[in-house]
């Protein structure tokens, strides 16, 4: 089992209630896309919302791994100025 | 030519940014004798209209570290393009009143083509490319999330 800290922003932060939670994953990594399906399956209202996953702040494709102890951060299309 | 900071610089200000700050930031700039032109972007937020209701504020977050991180990117990029004189980036985080300035973008260069240049690509970046999000307060204590157009 890992732990993984989560970070939603914008208009997802209405999807998954809280800004900041965890998830606990089986194993001692996942790809992106299998944590994105474990979200869905968390938060059925994400699927089908645009938006990019950064890991320890940087931007990844769903092939890229998670492993324990990352920042993973949910960020919808940007809209500032 | 003064060079860009290596360490990121904080761009953020809690609420709207006063008008009295930016003409500060120009009177400051009166001893840099060798520059020619200013650039200056003001954002003002604007009282939309969404299904009939009007907005009343914008409650801007971030992803800050990240947001710094990119800016510092950006900066870097556009003193690289552009012979600059300096710099100068300010956004809102929280709540700003519609008719309040929510971004204040200040370029200096020699001459005016690469100061007003390098501004409009700097704003153009801003709004493309950092993690910032304005939560468009609406009458009634309704929202809805900003989108930005093109």
């Amino acid at each position: 089992m890992m732990t993984v800290q989560l970070m939603s922003y914008g208009a997802l932060t209405d999807i998954t209630g809280a800004n900041s939670f965890e998830l606990e994953i089986s194993g001692e990594k996942i790809s992106v896309a299998e944590l994105k399906l474990m979200l869905f399956s968390q938060f059925p209202a994400l699927e089908g919302k645009t938006f990019r996953i950064a890991v320890n702040q940087r931007f990844v494709s769903d092939e890229s791994d998670v492993k324990a102890g990352v920042q993973i951060a949910l960020m919808p299309p940007f809209s500032g100025g | 030519m003064e060079m860009s900071d290596k360490k990121p610089k904080n761009i953020f200000v809690d609420g709207p940014i006063s008008p009295v700050k930016i003409g500060d930031d120009i009177a400051h700039h009166q001893k840099k004798t060798q520059i020619g032109a200013h650039s200056i972007f003001l954002g003002q937020v604007r009282a939309d209209s969404v299904d009939a209701k009007i907005v009343s504020a914008i409650e801007y977050t971030a992803h800050q570290e990240m947001a710094l991180s990119i800016m510092h990117e950006i900066r870097e990029a556009i003193f690289a393009k552009y012979p600059l004189t300096c710099l100068h980036i300010t956004h809102s985080l929280g709540m700003v009143n519609v008719g309040e300035i929510c971004l204040f973008v200040f370029a200096s260069a020699v001459h005016r083509k690469e100061a007003i240049d390098a501004c409009e690509e700097v704003v153009e970046r801003i709004k493309k490319e950092l993690p910032i999000w304005g939560k468009e307060i609406l009458e009634d204590n309704q929202y809805q999330w900003k989108e930005n157009k093109g």
